[in-house]
């Protein structure tokens, strides 16, 4: 009886784990496809041995589009609602606190970064800066400049990167 | 003593004729043969892991998630199992060593698992459910091997959480305060009680300094925690509590000297009433209780809980405070004749006169006579601390033998 106590705490460390991953691959069956663009990024970098470094237009949020603090602590969480407007999505709001999308938006959350001043613009980091891939395959990838990734949003929140093009 | 050393012994006696050839086995059969052939598989196992270890660590981005995943789940079962299994038919050491490599596993299991699918925690998430699990293996087996490695999870998770997410997790002090807090309390055994009550004072400092709130409310978790110390009859609490809140304090005192004559100090703090009010709601029931169970002598222990900022002049008050706590501790020593309260005050009053001496004689003293003065003034002190402690220790002893 006493060694069931035992198996049990072994039992739930391993579905713990196997949550965590299965709940990745249950993003394809739940969730919501968007379309994102990329930056540029400088060629020298965006190459980095099996993955791709991606730098988003939606991380770098204009200041008319927020609506939270003026510099929330770093790494805090964000949340942004995105709208599809030409093909791909953009940011229609953003904020530190809590706020709810309407019908055809989609809720991301994000790492708060900085607030840059001058050019009034919120950085965040939505945790999708790479983009793994087979071995030989970076080329492809090193002369295009400006890319659109699809990405798919979890209900829960997860998200991750399905293509590339 | 050891079998072998008893062996080449007792074997010098024989050959002397002072025992017999039985005798001698009858001797050498009292110290029990230890069964070593354990340590040889454990290295054995130790060494196969590491170097399965090596192997994975240096092609693990080559390998599939899938298999990533099977590898990690494959070790921690692995450990956790052969652990059990272990404990019970073998040996218990070597079992819990298994069990605790496994929760270490675990650990690195989840931060793996989290970077390989893309998790993004916004708190220490992942040191709190590492706790958790730490703790219910120490409730299973109830050995302190997992109480220190679940406690250290549990309070580094609570610094984790302080430097990346700038950020006090109330998860892992709960679990402190009822997982942790209950067996401290059940079994009040030192080793526990100082772990606990170190912990939570690390912990208040995280929720102090995450949260933004002025350092001086330490000063109000160090005096719980005194007063919960203080409150307990059972040895294996009181005192580890009331010592890790007291040299908790010492030390912000010595920060406070030389902190509060520093204008720019000063100005950056804020001082708040409400503070004081719950220092006094605090501290009332303390000097009640202590009054109650007629605890007059270690009454002085509370001159470090004093708020000297809040007056002017208070890094000379803050000196004073030291110097009260140290000599008190001298002389109710003395007076009780409790060599443990003497050897304390000895080395407090030191250390006060050290820090008096920095903070008064720095700026005003050629450096190397700064030096020079203060190494003799140290030297004479504790000769005439050192001496008094022994006039002591012999009179005690001289008592006992009358």
């Amino acid at each position: 009886m006493k060694r069931l106590f035992f198996y049990i705490i072994v039992a739930l460390q391993i579905m713990f784990l196997v949550g965590m991953a299965v709940s990745y691959y249950l993003i394809d069956y739940f969730g919501e496809t968007i379309e994102l663009k990329t930056l540029p990024v400088d060629p020298q970098d965006i190459f980095y041995g099996d993955y791709v470094t991606l730098r988003y237009e939606i991380e770098e949020i204009p200041s008319s589009t927020w609506q939270g603090e003026e510099s929330p602590p770093y790494d805090s969480q964000v949340y942004v609602l995105l709208e599809k407007q030409n093909e791909v999505y953009n940011v229609v709001n953003a904020s530190n606190e809590r706020i709810e999308p309407s019908s055809g938006q989609v809720m991301l959350h994000a790492k708060y970064e900085y607030h840059d001043s001058m050019q009034n613009i919120y950085y965040v980091d939505y945790g999708l800066d790479r983009y793994y891939i087979e071995d030989n395959t970076g080329e492809q990838y090193e002369q295009s400049g400006e890319m659109v990734v699809t990405v798919a949003v979890a209900p829960w929140g997860q998200k991750k990167i399905l293509d590339l093009e | 003593m050891n079998r072998e050393a008893i062996k080449k012994e007792a074997k010098k006696w024989s050959k002397q004729g002072i025992i017999t050839e039985q005798q001698l086995d009858e001797i050498v059969d009292l110290y029990p043969k230890r069964d070593r052939s354990f340590l040889l598989l454990t290295f054995a196992a130790l060494f196969i892991g590491l170097g399965f270890l090596t192997f994975i660590a240096s092609n693990w981005s080559w390998i599939p998630q899938i298999g990533k995943m099977t590898i990690i789940l494959l070790f921690m079962i692995g450990f956790y199992v052969s652990g059990e299994l272990i404990y019970r038919k073998k040996s218990k050491p070597v079992g819990l060593s298994f069990i605790v490599i496994g929760l270490f596993v675990f650990g690195a299991g989840i931060f793996l698992t989290g970077q390989m699918y893309n998790y993004m925690y916004f708190q220490a998430i992942p040191f709190l459910i590492w706790s958790l699990a730490g703790v219910a293996l120490f409730i299973f087996y109830q050995h302190a091997s997992l109480y220190v490695v679940s406690i250290v999870i549990t309070t580094v998770g609570q610094l984790y959480s302080a430097f990346v997410y700038s950020d006090f997790n109330l998860g892992l002090f709960l679990v402190l305060l009822f997982a942790f807090g209950h067996y401290t309390y059940r079994q009040a055994r030192y080793l526990y009680g100082y772990l606990f009550a170190i912990s939570f004072m690390v912990q208040t400092m995280v929720l102090v300094f995450a949260d933004g709130h002025d350092y001086y409310w330490l000063i109000i978790g160090s005096l719980v925690l005194y007063g919960l110390g203080s409150l307990v009859r059972k040895q294996g609490l009181n005192r580890p509590f009331r010592h890790v809140s007291l040299i908790a304090m010492f030390i912000l005192g010595i920060f406070h000297v030389f902190l509060l004559g520093n204008s720019y100090f000063l100005d950056s703090i804020e001082f708040e009433l409400i503070f004081l009010a719950i220092w006094i709601i605090i501290l009332i029931p303390i000097v009640v209780m202590k009054t109650m169970k007629q605890e007059f002598s270690n009454m002085i222990e509370l001159a470090l809980f004093v708020p000297v900022f809040f007056v002017p002049y208070s890094d000379l008050l803050a000196m004073l405070v030291l110097f009260i706590y140290s000599l008190g501790m001298l002389l109710i020593g003395y007076k009780e004749e409790h060599y443990r309260k003497i050897t304390l005050g000895t080395f407090a009053f030191l250390i006060s006169t050290l820090i008096a001496y920095i903070h008064l004689a720095w700026a005003f003293l050629n450096k190397s006579l700064f030096f020079f003065l203060g190494g003799i003034i140290l030297f004479i002190l504790s000769f005439l601390l050192e001496r008094k402690r022994r006039e002591h220790k012999q009179d005690a002893r001289g008592g006992n033998d009358e």
